[in-house]
């Protein structure tokens, strides 16, 4: 069976169809959902003006330049890039994005977390791993920490956070290791967001919400 | 009257869905549930409503979008979105606050600050005034408000008393940003060319239509609200709108028999028919009357700064990595004239000696202060008192012997900055280790 669509088979006929779908399935309202939009027309424009965002356009946006490689500009475009054809789409920038809403649920906010930081999709974060991110990290912000620092931080989180022995993080005690370490999920949550509808308010004037 | 938030009585058997909402059963968008019906103004009704996930109070203006249909439909599309964008910048104790906004085919709903207290004027005695003490303290208030918005560029150009609400700790807010006209509307005479306002309050400038000030038709409605709260009676009233504005023109009051000459002196020069010898803010705060018994001017005039309340003490491997920008999806977000950033410095210094030295600097610089930081266990924050940047200093320990100083700004785009860079960052730069390939 073809499956263009993800509710019951019923084709989403036009935008407001989809930005219903995306309310219902999301921490958005509808009219949270058409301002958003404004944001990814932004966004998807900045570099190819072809209303969807490329990876430049994601590395612009975060990094404001779009030409350094950045490991967690990749990681961060894979996971929005929900589909894997290169381009993050208007549903899976919404998709993606409701997950760093204050009120979506801290269990998805752990998974995708742990899926952004498993660098090598293998199911677990190894020591090489976190270490690799640690060091680009500080190269990418200019921190200096010594060598022998940097080794003894990875090896203190990977003990801390391993409790079956095995050397490295699988998915059920990073989700112990965030439960004692509340502070690893505050990147997944953006406050931003309750005031979505104040940044890119002409959403009132065109919005297709028949009734409250 | 945007926001306003009084207590008039309506008919509630109105057969509209505005009816239907009064009733307790309705909840709008699934996220405010509607309480009942606060007032009903020239361009909606505003009524009490909790939220549903949180119980928290707030007041929800519905206005219906039926203007946007007739010949201005256009230039009353782009003043919806200005006022939006307007009432979102400001953030002052004295200001309702807008939260949201949401939007149907029909109605356009503003979801604000509650002011629990209801309309200042409820405040008055019997005999409809107040002490001059009393009005002394919600005057203070006003004019922080209005010194904060003209501050910004934005003026309010319709403050009344009916603008004026008062919160569960009987403090000022001021309401109603409907008329309010950032300085794009500013002609090329530099003066504000649009009819406003409410008859009682409006400045002889405006009448003689040649153009005026936002700055000083404020302070001029400023005096009139000072005026009433104390005599109990507008300065000017008339039925008759032609002789109303006759004697605003010729400045014609009288005061009551009961004021202080201070009080006389503060409102004549508040209500000055030249705008160019009217009183301004800054000589406003210096006014004995004005100043008598002290004022304090809320310093905290600035947002704060957008973070959840995780208190850390030391930091392992992930925080580490979540400091990479290419993680922090908040740079997808654009903020408004706000630069919010962070920057972190890896340092051997002994963390109380850090905030040592910067406590110790903030001492000897004029118009910055140093404030508890309730997110930290060792840290400190630091806010200009122009109201231009809001600094968090905060320090976490990596390992024996190394810590990280965590450094969050929001500061203006424009004169934010100044204190930053030349003194607190070149401070904190001395203190951190130094990168090895950095160029000197």
């Amino acid at each position: 069976m073809s499956c263009f669509c993800l509710r019951k088979g019923k084709p989403a006929k036009t935008n407001h169809d989809q930005f219903i779908m995306l309310a219902s399935e999301t921490s958005f309202t509808v009219n949270e959902v058409e301002a958003l939009l404004d944001l990814y027309k932004k966004l998807s424009s900045a570099v190819i003006d072809d209303g969807l965002i490329h990876k430049e356009e994601l590395q612009f946006a975060l990094l404001r330049n779009s030409s350094k490689q950045n490991l967690f500009v990749d990681r961060v475009f894979d996971m929005f890039d929900i589909k894997r054809n290169g381009v993050i789409e208007f549903t899976e920038f919404v998709r993606s994005l409701s997950i760093f809403h204050p009120n979506a649920s801290p269990e998805k906010k752990i998974e995708f977390a742990f899926r952004l930081f498993d660098i090598r999709q293998s199911g677990y974060i190894g020591h090489n791993e976190l270490k690799e991110m640690v060091l680009a990290t500080l190269t990418e912000s200019d921190v200096t920490v010594p060598d022998d620092a940097v080794e003894s931080i990875v090896e203190k989180t990977i003990r801390e956070a391993d409790s079956n022995g095995d050397g490295k993080i699988d998915g059920k005690e990073w989700k112990e290791y965030v439960g004692k370490n509340p502070s690893l999920l505050k990147m997944m949550t953006l406050p931003y967001l309750k005031d979505i509808t104040l940044a890119f308010p002409s959403f009132v004037l065109r919005t297709q919400v028949e009734h409250c | 009257m945007l926001g306003t938030q009084n207590n008039t009585v309506v008919d509630a058997s109105a057969s509209n869905d505005d009816a239907a909402a009064a009733s307790n059963s309705v909840v709008l968008f699934g996220k405010y549930e509607i309480l009942k019906l606060l007032g009903v103004g020239a361009s909606g009704k505003v009524y009490h409503a909790r939220r549903v996930d949180t119980g928290e109070s707030v007041a929800i203006k519905a206005v219906s979008k039926r203007h946007l249909d007739g010949r201005d439909g256009y230039a009353y599309a782009a003043q919806i979105e200005r006022e939006i964008s307007i009432m979102r910048r400001m953030r002052h104790p004295h200001t309702v606050r807008l939260f949201e906004v949401l939007a149907t085919k029909a109605k356009i709903y503003y979801v604000m600050e509650y002011a629990a207290g209801g309309e200042l004027l409820r405040r008055v005695s019997a005999d409809g005034r107040m002490t001059e003490n009393l009005a002394r303290r919600y005057f203070q208030q006003l004019i922080s408000a209005v010194a904060y918005c003209h501050s910004h560029g934005v003026f309010h150009r319709d403050l009344k008393l009916e603008n004026l609400l008062v919160d569960e700790n009987m403090d000022l807010k001021v309401t109603d940003f409907g008329l309010s006209a950032g300085r794009s509307q500013v002609g090329s005479d530099g003066l504000l060319h649009t009819v406003c306002g409410t008859p009682a309050y409006v400045a002889p400038e405006i009448l003689a239509k040649k153009g005026y000030r936002g700055v000083s038709v404020d302070i001029w409605s400023c005096g009139v609200i000072l005026f009433t709260l104390v005599a109990g009676y507008l300065p000017f009233n008339d039925y008759n709108i032609t002789l109303l504005y006759r004697k605003i023109y010729r400045g014609q009051f009288r005061y009551p028999k009961w004021v202080s000459s201070e009080f006389k002196h503060l409102v004549s020069r508040l209500l000055d028919r030249d705008p160019e010898t009217r009183i301004t803010i800054d000589e406003i705060m210096k006014d004995p009357w004005f100043c008598r018994g002290g004022y304090k001017y809320p310093t905290r005039v600035m947002p704060e700064l957008d973070e959840d309340h995780v208190v850390v003490k030391d930091l392992n491997a992930f925080d580490l990595i979540s400091f990479s920008s290419g993680f922090d999806i908040s740079g997808l977000m654009t903020h408004s004239e706000y630069l919010n950033c962070v920057e972190r410095f890896v340092s051997k210094e002994k963390p109380e000696r850090i905030l040592e030295r910067v406590k110790g600097m903030v001492g000897k610089v004029e118009r910055v202060v140093v404030r508890k930081d309730e997110n930290a266990i060792i840290g400190v924050k630091l806010e200009g008192l122009d109201g231009n940047f809001v600094i968090a200093v905060r320090i976490y320990r990596l390992m024996s012997e190394l810590v990280v100083i965590e450094v969050k700004r929001k500061e203006k785009k424009v004169g934010g900055g100044n204190f930053w860079r030349t003194l607190l960052r070149p401070l904190l730069l001395e203190l951190a280790l130094l990168h090895e390939s950095a160029p000197k």
